[in-house]
């Protein structure tokens, strides 16, 4: 019995951390209508990075995120001014396949400059803390982190989604571009903001991915994977839907690395491909209006 | 597409095919396994424009029907011991009934999340291949001599026979495709390309439409498969399901030579491989070098290197007036 509840808990933690990559990609397709296929890579490469960053200076992860967090978001922008920007959206095509082109070159530059071997970031003492809310059961102090900062995140979200002068030109955009732009909203400028804070959200995610789990140059696409699993079951457009999604692909993986390890990615995948054909708009729809 | 464009593509396929059949007279063992590696490179990039240039179906996942081909060719012929001639040819049908859930499944997502979908499929397909009893698990099998000397008995004649057999199914391929733009149903892909909800009230179902491409495609490809496995003699969950030689390389080759375009994929297959030569010691940096001229091209000319070729033709025909030939890539266009 504890047995079970133990697994359902560690699934649900995990969900919490495929939550956090998913709510750049769900931003990013709500928002510019882009499928990112490079948005796993985009945070493997904040991960390194930040990586680079803790070396140099010498200090703590968490630490770290103070210079991570404003380049990443510099770096969204740029990406956006860049190149999205010139990316004509009216086929979905040719969006998909610059993405899938940057996917390719960030996973080359970084096999250059680091090499293959898993890398990993130390956050300390904090990795083996954990509580025991019911007798025999351990619950990781930095997992409960995780999940408590993406819970944190959607709510701030939702509150800049709808309560802000912000939120309300992101959701004319996302709802209609031509029309925005009718009414005078300079929707560049818009879409470049929107690129910088998905990759403030990126690098929140990809510090706290590179305490808990290993990566390496070819991690993205199990991170996009996971991610676009955890969007595709929530609903798209619902952000606590996602969340709901990544905890679901999470305690299905745990379930299965129970089983044997060799099937933990397997069961997070059969189990959302089971419920898109249940549930094809997800288990929690966002309505509309 | 003009019916005279139409019999130009098909002359011009029967000489390319008259030209490269004897080819196995003339050249080494060595070029031949190199053109046989380009012919199933060139068939497969075909098939991936077939459902992303003229269906509008971008998928990642083609990398599984390849592997699948050749796990079910590898069943078929060593499992259950039938000719090995006959578990070839039952990889057509049998990447075509797979193809079916695998569409069922995939295109409950709206178009663009479609990609991602059939990579998770991929990767179900690829890690399931792992667990299959019987076919060595995560190291794969070898392909038994005796099945692969069903194909020759010795190392020139199989050389010589694998190359036909690629070299036919590419003609097949592309013969196939070409019939299939000038058919009721290339009418109606490119009705749905322009304006599907326009399609539809005129009675084309696109998802039937697309529903056959893919089954199309699905069965060549592992039918490719099949015949790669008697190029590399061994069947491996990660290298026939590889990610890499046969959805990256691919989607690049397609992305570069020209989408929507029956000479794309040739020229990008032709440029691809000619560059690996000379670029194989630079691994990653070929790799970045592929990815960067991939944007470029979408960002300058989606229509790739065969619509600069075509649109430089034109300016050549021109200058002649009274000459009425257009480019045949004309018709392809991925935008009217």
């Amino acid at each position: 019995m504890l047995e079970i509840l133990d697994t359902l808990v560690q699934g649900a933690l995990l969900g919490g951390l495929f939550a956090l990559y998913a709510l750049g990609l769900s931003l990013v397709f709500g928002v510019m209508r882009i499928v990112n296929i490079a948005h796993g890579d985009l945070i493997v490469l904040t991960a390194y990075f930040a990586l680079v960053v803790c070396e140099t200076f010498g200090i703590h992860p968490f630490l770290a995120l103070v210079v991570v967090l404003p380049v990443a978001a510099v770096a969204g922008w740029l990406l956006q001014f860049s190149l999205f920007e010139r990316v004509p959206r009216k086929e979905p095509l040719v969006p998909l396949l610059v993405a899938f082109g940057l996917t390719i070159i960030i996973q080359n530059v970084l096999l250059i400059e680091f090499g293959a071997d898993p890398q990993k970031l130390n956050a300390g003492p904090i990795e083996q803390m954990s509580i025991e809310p019911l007798p025999g059961l351990h619950v990781g102090l930095f997992s409960l982190l995780i999940f408590a900062t993406a819970a944190v995140l959607i709510l701030g979200l939702q509150t800049l989604i709808y309560r802000t002068g912000f939120g309300r030109i992101l959701r004319a955009v996302s709802d209609s571009e031509t029309s925005a732009a009718m009414l005078g909203v300079d929707t560049k400028r818009v879409f470049r903001k929107a690129f910088a804070l998905v990759m403030a959200i990126v690098a929140i995610a990809a510090i706290l991915m590179a305490i808990k789990t290993n990566y390496d140059p070819a991690s993205g696409p199990t991170r996009l994977l996971a991610a676009f699993e955890a969007v595709v079951i929530g609903g798209l457009g619902n952000l606590w839907g996602t969340f709901a999604g990544g905890i679901v692909i999470g305690v299905a993986q745990m379930i299965g690395a129970k089983i044997d390890a060799s099937w933990q990615l397997l069961a997070g995948h059969i189990v959302f491909l089971v419920i898109l054909v249940a549930r094809p708009s997800g288990l929690f729809p966002k309505r509309e209006g | 597409m003009k019916a005279s464009d139409n019999t130009l593509s098909l002359l011009l396929l029967a000489s390319a095919a008259l030209v490269l059949a004897p080819l196995p007279l003339f050249v080494g063992n060595g070029t031949l396994r190199y053109l046989t590696d380009l012919c199933l490179l060139i068939a497969v990039a075909q098939l991936w424009n077939l459902l992303a240039g003229y269906g509008g179906i971008v998928s990642i996942g083609q990398h599984a029907f390849v592997g699948a081909g050749a796990y079910a060719f590898f069943g078929f012929a060593v499992l259950t011991g039938i000719h090995p001639f006959v578990a070839m040819a039952l990889t057509l049908p049998f990447g075509m009934l797979l193809s079916v859930p695998v569409f069922a499944v995939v295109i409950r997502l709206r178009t663009a999340y479609f990609a991602i979908g059939s990579w998770v499929v991929a990767e179900v397909l690829s890690l399931t291949a792992g667990k299959l009893p019987g076919f060595g698990g995560g190291s794969g099998f070898s392909m038994p001599p005796d099945v692969v000397r069903a194909f020759g008995s010795d190392v020139t004649s199989r050389i010589h026979n694998v190359y036909w057999l690629a070299l036919a199914i590419l003609v097949a391929i592309v013969f196939l495709i070409i019939k299939i733009l000038n058919s009721r149903h290339g009418l109606a892909l490119k009705a749905i390309r322009d304006n599907e909800t326009a399609a539809m009230a005129l009675g084309v179902n696109p998802v039937v439409a697309k529903a056959v491409l893919f089954m199309i495609s699905g069965g060549f490809l592992a039918l490719l498969g099949a015949v790669n496995t008697l190029q590399k003699l061994r069947i491996n969950p990660t290298a026939s399901f590889s990610l890499t030689d046969w959805t990256v390389f691919i989607i690049f080759i397609v992305v570069i030579g020209g989408i929507g375009r029956i000479w794309g994929p040739i020229i990008g297959a032709v440029l691809f491989v000619v560059l690996r030569e000379n670029l194989s010691g630079y691994g990653s940096a070929y790799m970045i070098l592929l990815g960067a001229v991939a944007i470029v091209m979408m960002l300058v000319e989606p229509g790739g290197i065969a619509a600069l070729l075509s649109r430089g033709w034109s300016r050549i025909v021109r200058v002649r007036p009274g000459s009425v030939s257009k480019p045949i890539a004309e018709g392809h266009r991925l935008t009217p």
